[in-house]
């Protein structure tokens, strides 16, 4: 029995391979688990890794993982003392966090307060502006009378972006007037909810840089990773390593000073990852996470430090303390030492069968210096419903360089059968020229030439397997 | 899907009386099902469990998948996660019971979640063929609560 646990009993409110990631934790830490789930996920992973498990909805998000009456029905009947949202789905609704709350249950993540301002790009932005840290050029609260005067005065390339929201969904890039003139008169864009957008200047050549940040309530806070996560496609980060290479120690020092001076400023007492776009020796705030987030596993591969677990204890309000002799960060002060990459495997969605495959067989990385988070197993199904993101590979070498080869050996282990994924890019991407002398932008892998003859392979594979279950039903 | 609820009913009924062997009682029902027993007693010491029941309105047990109406019957399930409720209120006669026709739309049962009591009615007229979930029991989305056959 783990003493030291702030609670007996958490309900996740979340799936997939998170959901297993907060429950390992947990089960380190003796605390039971209660896992929900939606009819579609009856046969999900994480249902069986809990403890306890509860049918929440339908499948559709909105009835099940969004759905907060029946999350809090399930975490009062079964006791639960706190909820861990994961990602996605309710990390960042302040509303679910004070409805938790008038229950006397906890919110693994931020107080409901400074959630509600953190989780609002538009507000967080005016935060950084008033504790001098440097943002894009970007607008003011847009509606239909303003928008274009706003527009003007940022210049052109510029993004339309949600004021709340992640993952980079409803982002459209604009680079002249007359675009922004075709997207307003653009009848799939509703201008009645303009003031849930602002605009912000579009960089052209940038690397996405973040700073993992834990901090307690009682103003202790600490910068325990920096990440490079410039390796996007369709705005969604695909690898991600750390530390960021050619990050020089004045650039990197700036980050971690901006980023306490926000987590102060914004009363974030939990663990949070503050966001920049760096180009030359310009650094611009974008964003604030104040939740786990995919690529967490990467610190705590440099690091030592169990994120999670330190996430649930700042929530019960306990002091932050990486004094303890477990954790490598405190040996190695600077993280220098050693490199994780993580490289996401996503599944590619099947619109016509209306869901993305049936696992048949899987073979899992291994080896020194690997670690592979999924929730897949042999014949489990994928539904399209949710996050195309199935498993993580995590690579950890002494260098880049060793981590990078043992990226491409543990990627080249993965066999995942019956779903169409992206392997094949993220081989691409690792074994490229550029990859491998960082000299990757934000931009890089969108215009990276994918179609390796494997993945054409690939391709013509699944179409043989989908005609073989035709016959057979 | 099957496993968990089998692990939320047998959860509550270890709460409420924690004499019941329940794993043995278990044991035992799955025992008569698979010979088609009507009658078992097993003595252990100075513990005796006796199981009977009559083939009469014996209904084979559903396996996923054969539920609903492939098999004849309608499933009602359960509209939400909360506590199943058979009467109004505590001390009342159960809402319907086994062999009742009810119409469609008729309060079957009740399931508390919030502190609100939403009402569990009839998809169809017809007949309660089974009660599925027991009185104070924590059901959780789609449990099925009872089995009907339809009449036309």
């Amino acid at each position: 029995m783990n003493e030291n646990s702030p609670y007996k009993r958490i309900l996740v409110a979340n799936r997939g391979e998170i959901a297993l990631r907060i429950i390992r934790t947990c089960r380190e830490n003796d605390i039971e688990t209660i896992a929900v789930y939606s009819r579609e996920d009856s046969g999900s992973a994480h249902v069986e890794f809990a403890d306890n498990a509860c049918c929440i909805g339908e499948g559709h998000p909105s009835a099940s993982y969004m759905n907060i009456p029946s999350i809090i029905s399930a975490a009062l009947l079964f006791g639960a003392e706190a909820v861990h949202p994961g990602y996605g789905f309710l990390a960042e609704d302040d509303r679910f966090a004070k409805i938790l709350r008038a229950h006397g249950i906890s919110f693994i993540g931020p107080e409901a307060d400074a959630l509600l301002l953190a989780k609002d790009k538009l507000i967080s932005r005016k935060t950084a502006l008033s504790v001098n840290v440097p943002v894009l050029p970007g607008s003011e609260e847009i509606s239909a009378s303003n928008f274009l005067d706003e527009a003007e005065k940022i210049g052109y390339p510029l993004v339309i972006k949600p004021r709340v929201g992640g993952a980079g969904r409803g982002i459209i890039e604009v680079w002249s007037k007359e675009e922004l003139l075709s997207v307003l008169t653009n009848p799939a864009f509703d201008t009645d909810v303009l003031g849930s957008y602002y605009l912000e200047r579009k960089l052209g050549k940038a690397r996405h840089i973040e700073a993992q940040v834990l901090a307690d309530r009682f103003g202790v806070a600490k910068v325990i990773g920096i990440r490079d996560c410039s390796i996007q496609k369709g705005r969604q980060k695909i690898i991600e390593e750390s530390p960021p290479a050619h990050l020089g120690k004045t650039m990197r020092k700036r980050i971690e000073d901006a980023s306490l001076e926000l987590c102060s400023s914004m009363g974030l007492s939990t663990a949070v990852t503050f966001e920049f776009l760096v180009s030359g020796n310009d650094f611009f705030f974008i964003e604030v996470n104040p939740r786990i987030q995919v690529e967490h596993t990467v610190t705590e591969m440099l690091t030592g430090i169990d994120i999670v677990w330190e996430q649930i204890k700042l929530s019960a309000g306990e002091r932050l303390d990486l004094a303890g002799e477990e954790y490598l960060y405190d040996k190695r002060q600077n993280y220098d030492d050693g490199h994780a990459i993580q490289a996401r495997i996503y599944v590619e969605p099947d619109f016509s069968s209306g869901s993305c495959g049936l696992i048949g067989s899987l073979r899992i990385p291994g080896g020194p210096g690997v670690r592979f988070d999924t929730h897949l197993y042999p014949g489990c199904a994928v539904p399209y419903l949710y996050d195309p993101l199935v498993a993580k590979v995590i690579a950890w070498g002494s260098n880049r360089v060793e981590a990078i080869r043992r990226m491409r050996r543990a990627l080249e282990e993965v066999r995942i059968e019956g779903v169409m994924t992206n392997i094949e890019v993220l081989k691409g991407i690792v074994e490229s020229k550029e990859f491998r002398h960082a000299k990757h932008d934000i931009g890089f892998a969108e215009e990276f030439n994918f179609c390796s003859k494997e993945a054409g392979e690939q391709k013509e594979a699944i179409k043989g397997m989908k005609a073989c279950e035709m016959f057979s039903v | 899907m099957k496993k968990s609820k089998k692990k939320l009913r047998l959860k509550f009924l270890r709460k409420r009386s924690s004499a019941v062997p329940i794993d043995e009682l278990g044991k035992l029902v799955e025992l008569m099902d698979e010979r088609m027993l009507t009658e078992v007693s097993i003595q252990e010491g100075s513990k005796k469990i006796a199981v009977k029941r009559s083939l009469h309105n014996y209904i084979p047990p559903l396996r996923e998948g054969e539920r609903g109406e492939e098999n004849g019957f309608i499933a009602v399930e359960s509209p939400t996660v909360g506590i199943f409720y058979r009467a109004q209120a505590p001390g009342k006669p159960p809402l319907v019971d086994v062999g009742q026709i009810v119409e469609k739309g008729e309060v079957m049962a009740l399931v508390e979640a919030l502190k609100v009591m939403n009402e569990v009615r009839a998809p169809v007229t017809g007949k309660v063929v089974s009660v599925e979930a027991e009185d104070g029991e924590l059901v959780d989305y789609g449990r099925v609560l009872f089995l009907m056959e339809e009449i036309e």
